[in-house]
């Protein structure tokens, strides 16, 4: 291949490294540096329009229902909502990577339970089981993040085990087991490396998974409480005054939309290189 | 006889998900609280909320209850809708059409319109056309089912006045919601088609038989998307599950009289029967549309055929 | 672009074409929630539609006096009786005639415990009913009740035709209800619409609204839309944002009810620590700048209260809004030992005008005075599970168009043990035992005056403010709204 296509390859990498940074520069920069108050609203701006100046406070996105500037909330939400989305994301591959290893090692009737559990998992709507958990225990960050993860391991269980179940017949773990090396040191030592690399891949395409149901429980209404900002509930929020300020959905939509193009792009791009390593 | 004991083993497994799923839904339900409460008026007096509570059963032990839920259901009894007082089955079937004709439509336009984007997509790959149509499919993932059913309510009815903004009646009404709904399985196909048909262009058959001079849409349509057609597929059915989730979301914004409509509105009231028929029914759906996908696999790729 | 027109034809031919905009002697109505069920004497939702299927014995006019419905006239023969006679010559949409059978056996089948009504508290006082003769009925209360005509005037008090309910069942009645009513049930289909069509033979005359469609769209930006689109004639619950859309649209109408919604108030639960202190109580009242809320977040559609009576009730008393003090309360939150103020927890939920974006600005105000707020909002559904007992503060709203008498406005949240009372003050006690056991409204009056004034001072909850009742009308329709929140189809022209 000539250095030419590997530019045009990478181009779609590229433009997603652009949107990340961009988001990213967004949810540090702004928390950090902006000094508007993304929580205190004055009730006399409210609705106030992109490019706004009321009372010597410049508003470049606007001001909400409750005259608070939507670009300090978006930063923060964003912020917030990265780090629930994340969490989420940890708690899902640590269990369902750890579950699916043990499963796929071990066989037998564990692997059985496990299987069928990922299947009944999976049969269940997500949205559904979300709303009827979070209705049920209450709304709040942690029990989010929980439920989130809890709700997202069986992808990778799946993925995990039939990724274990290839290693285990290769010669070296045989050795090892001859050596005496404990089953967990095996699975953790040596089968947990060649899993890293698909899992990173699946976990970033899963990301926009978790991003746009954020997005849902908060339009429902059934995320983090407020006033505290989250992509979902500033979009839930908005949205019953769409018709009357339109940026309140407009601002946070994009930048869903750039962290969900963002993140698939990148894992296509891992996709495509770990592909083109194996042959 | 291998395949037969492949699909009755598969059949086995779909009744074991079953009971797992109805595990779920029963327990869970159970641990939302006290349903008299909600149903009765608020200035009733406690005397008249525990007739209440005794008369539904919701003072038995759960394990009793569990039991008296799982043999009803085994005989196609979902118990009766609280809100209602119809039987649950009654209402699920009652928006059954509207849901499946709504999920139907979105299907169907995106797969057609996804499996011609992927194609192109795949054959003129790297090209500008190729990123485009990648933009517009992730577009398509992006952009949240609310977020775009709003806008089209917007666009198309406040402003250009072409659409009915809700409701179900005549064909045009179909048309806003089928495309919010369809918007993520169309970006969706669009990537899976022309990731695997890449893959497929890819194999030697196609590179000899392109070298044989036969037409690169020939070669498309008779080899290559019939193998493309596989993993698109297996996708599907795993899609299938999600499409309830979209559905409750458009159905309540477009006042559309399906099922998704009927869950959060259960969820709303605490109708716990509901809840649970309608989280069976979703998952009924899921094992047997995964089921028939096993079927598809078998016939599609005879190599597989245990 | 040909697959969609193509899919766009197959789809027509499965579906029945009907026309989107609906024809003059046609009304289509928009509303917020789905009927479930119609059966007056078991509803669990709102009487909006049932209104207009079925009569009461005794009605309200537009000005909320009562007058003469199914019945001509009432007295009460002494204490504890009450005699209605009804009206002659009306007949329930299937032809059975109205008579006292008919009346006896429609309250009946609500007292009756094993029916498990819903709504059976609202006539609960009632102890028998007895037939003088087919046009004369008693009915006997457990006491003395002078609200006995008002829970005649609605549900679960319409009337409904004993034989069909007998032959059909209660819940064939509930999809497929018969009254004596302006209109004629048609159609039900959940989640849809129901269809009444106009009853020419009505004995007040035939309506001018010849068919009217209720159609359920729950999605606020989807329902205003179509009223602006002319896919509805009417809507309900304009979102408060969009009201001033509305009103500048070339084709529609904002009607908006003055205090014709709930009053929303604050709970405090007075058994959890610092509530108990009445100046804590008193100092959070004076944080709440009212005025700033109803202006600016509720763009006006409400109006600051200083009590929890509604205006149009019986036994109101037109109480002073509390002020807005933040120095004031501060000082007081130091007389009571907390000079650097205390955290605390507030409910709210998603049911009112904008209660979410109020009950933050409240968080607010009360930060200001040093009450550090952590709030939590919970779905509807959830809320009502934990509503009154956790708070410790919670917002709730309070009506009392069932009745428009105080005793309702206040009985249910001020007396200590009441499901819905978080409150404990002996002395209040003391004074609504007395208000119920008057039979003189005068000096009933009085001492629900004397109510009003021990609760300004105790504040046994925080009053807010009383919502407007919002409405969209297409141009072509004269509806004014009611105080009693109902939509009288028969009362409504259409050009």
């Amino acid at each position: 291949m000539t250095r030419f296509w590997n530019v045009r390859e990478n181009a779609d990498a590229m433009f997603a490294g652009f949107l990340l940074v961009a988001v990213l520069a967004l949810c540090v920069f702004v928390p950090l540096l902006w000094p508007i108050d993304p929580v205190r609203g004055t009730l006399t701006a409210t609705f106030k329009p992109p490019l706004s100046v009321i009372g010597g406070e410049f508003h470049p996105l606007g001001t909400d229902q409750l005259g608070r500037d939507l670009l300090a909330r978006l930063g923060l939400g964003t912020a917030i909502s990265l780090s629930i989305v994340l969490a989420a994301s940890v708690i899902s591959v640590v269990l369902g990577t750890t579950l699916g290893m043990i499963a796929g090692y071990y066989r037998g009737w564990f692997d059985i339970i496990i299987m069928r559990a990922v299947d009944v998992q999976l049969a269940i709507p997500f949205i559904l089981l979300i709303l009827l958990i979070v209705a049920v225990i209450g709304p709040s960050m942690g029990n989010l993040v929980v439920v989130l993860g809890v709700t997202g391991w069986a992808v990778f269980a799946r993925v995990a085990r039939a990724k274990t179940l290839e290693i285990r017949e290769l010669e070296y773990i045989d050795a090892s087991r001859s050596i005496g090396l404990s089953d967990m040191v095996i699975i953790f030592r040596h089968v947990l490396p060649n899993i890293v690399g698909p899992i990173t891949v699946l976990m970033t395409l899963d990301l926009p998974r978790l991003i746009i149901l954020e997005a849902s429980v908060g339009f429902l209404g059934l995320g983090v409480q407020p006033p505290t900002p989250t992509l979902g509930n500033l979009i839930g929020e908005g949205r019953s005054f769409i018709l009357l300020a339109n940026w309140l959905v407009l601002y946070p939509g994009l930048v869903i939309g750039a962290l969900v193009i963002g993140c698939n792009l990148i894992g296509d791009w891992l996709v495509r290189r770990a592909d083109s390593r194996n042959t | 006889m291998k395949t037969l004991s492949f699909i009755t083993g598969r059949a086995l497994q779909g009744l074991v998900v079953m009971f797992g799923v109805s595990a779920i839904v029963f327990f869970a339900l159970f641990l939302t609280g006290d349903p008299a409460a909600m149903m009765m008026s608020p200035d009733a007096s406690r005397e008249e909320l525990e007739a209440f509570r005794q008369a539904m059963g919701f003072n038995d032990p759960i394990w009793i209850q569990y039991g008296r839920f799982l043999a009803s259901a085994v005989t196609g009894e979902l118990g009766t809708s609280l809100r209602f007082q119809r039987p649950a089955l009654d209402l699920l079937i009652e928006r059954l059409p509207a849901t499946a004709l709504l999920a139907m439509t979105a299907l169907l336009w995106s797969s057609l319109l996804g499996f011609l984007l992927g194609t192109i997509a795949a054959v003129r790959k790297n090209s500008a056309i190729d990123f485009a149509i990648r933009i517009i499919s992730l577009l398509g993932q992006a952009i949240p089912v609310f977020w775009l059913a709003l806008l089209l309510i917007i666009l198309f009815s406040l402003k250009l006045r072409w659409l009915p903004s809700s409701g179900i009646g005549s064909a045009v009404h179909l048309i806003m919601p089928s495309i919010a709904l369809g918007a993520y399985y169309l970006s969706a196909i669009t990537r899976l088609v022309r990731a695997s048909l890449i893959e497929v262009l890819g194999e030697n058959y196609i590179r000899t038989a392109r070298a044989k001079g036969i037409s690169s849409w020939r070669i498309i349509v008779h080899h290559a998307l019939r193998n493309a057609l596989i993993p698109v597929i297996t996708v599907q059915g795993m899609y299938f599950a999600s499409l309830l989730g979209g559905a409750l979301v458009t159905e309540i914004i477009f006042a559309w009289p399906g099922i998704g409509r009927l869950a959060v509105e259960a969820i709303q009231n605490r109708d716990f029967p509901v809840v649970q028929a309608v989280v069976l029914f979703a998952a009924a759906v899921f094992v047997i549309v995964n089921f028939l996908v096993d079927l598809a696999y078998v016939w599609l790729n005879p190599r597989i055929r245990l | 672009m040909k697959k969609l027109a193509a899919l766009a034809l197959a789809a027509s031919m499965l579906l029945p074409v009907t026309t989107a905009i609906a024809n003059a002697a046609d009304l289509v109505v928009g509303r917020g929630a789905s009927t479930t069920a119609m059966d007056p004497g078991f509803l669990k939702e709102s009487a909006t539609i049932v209104d207009n299927i079925f009569d009461t014995l005794v009605m309200r006019d537009k000005d909320m006096k009562l007058v003469a419905g199914l019945a001509t006239s009432w007295t009460a023969i002494d204490d504890t009786t009450w005699e209605f006679k009804l009206r002659p010559g009306v007949k329930f949409h299937n032809g059975e005639p109205m008579d006292a059978e008919a009346v006896k056996f429609t309250i009946d089948r609500v007292l009756d415990p094993a029916a498990k009504s819903p709504t059976v508290s609202y006539i609960r006082t009632i102890d028998s009913v007895s037939i003088v003769d087919p046009m004369t009925v008693r009915i006997k209360t457990k006491g003395a009740d002078p609200l006995l005509p008002t829970r005649m005037s609605r549900y679960p008090a319409y009337i409904v035709p004993p034989k069909y309910v007998k032959e059909v069942g209660n819940d064939v009645f509930a999809r497929k209800p018969v009254g004596t009513g302006p209109y004629k049930f048609v159609e039900f289909v959940p989640d849809q619409h129901v269809i009444l069509q106009a009853n020419k033979d009505y004995w007040r005359g035939a309506p001018s609204i010849d068919k009217v469609t209720w159609r359920a769209i729950p999605d606020g930006t989807a329902r205003i839309t179509a009223l602006l689109t002319g896919e509805v004639d009417l809507i309900e619950n304009v979102p408060v944002d969009i009201a001033p859309m509305v009103k500048a649209s070339p084709d529609a109408d904002l009607v908006q009810v003055k205090n014709g919604g709930l009053t929303i108030y604050l709970g405090l639960v007075m058994s959890e620590k610092p509530l108990d202190n009445v100046k804590v109580r008193q100092a959070l009242n004076m944080a709440i700048d009212r005025q700033s809320i109803v202006t600016n977040i509720l763009q006006g559609m409400a109006s600051p209260r200083g009590t929890q009576v509604g205006a149009a009730d019986f036994g109101y008393k037109d109480m002073p809004v509390t002020p807005f003090d933040p120095k004031k309360a501060k000082a007081l939150l130091t007389e009571a030992g907390l000079p650097n103020g205390f955290s605390i927890k507030m409910q709210s939920t998603h049911r009112y005008m904008k209660d979410g974006e109020v009950a933050q600005a409240i968080a607010q105000q009360f930060g200001d005075i040093g009450v550090k707020v952590d709030q939590e909002v919970l779905d509807w559904s959830v809320y009502t599970q934990q509503v009154p007992r956790k708070g410790p503060i919670f917002m709730l709203g309070w009506g009392s168009t069932q009745t428009l008498d105080a005793d309702a406005a206040v009985y249910a949240i001020f007396k200590t043990g009441e499901p819905y009372s978080t409150a404990s003050i002996p002395a209040m006690d003391k004074l609504l035992d007395e208000s119920r056991s008057i039979v003189d409204p005068a000096k009933r009056s009085a001492v629900l005056t004397q109510i009003q004034d021990l609760a300004a001072e105790q504040v046994p909850v925080i009053p807010l403010y009383q919502e407007d009742a919002l409405y969209g009308k297409a141009k072509s329709v004269t509806f004014e709204g009611r105080p009693d929140a109902r939509i009288p189809i028969f009362d409504i022209k259409k050009q």
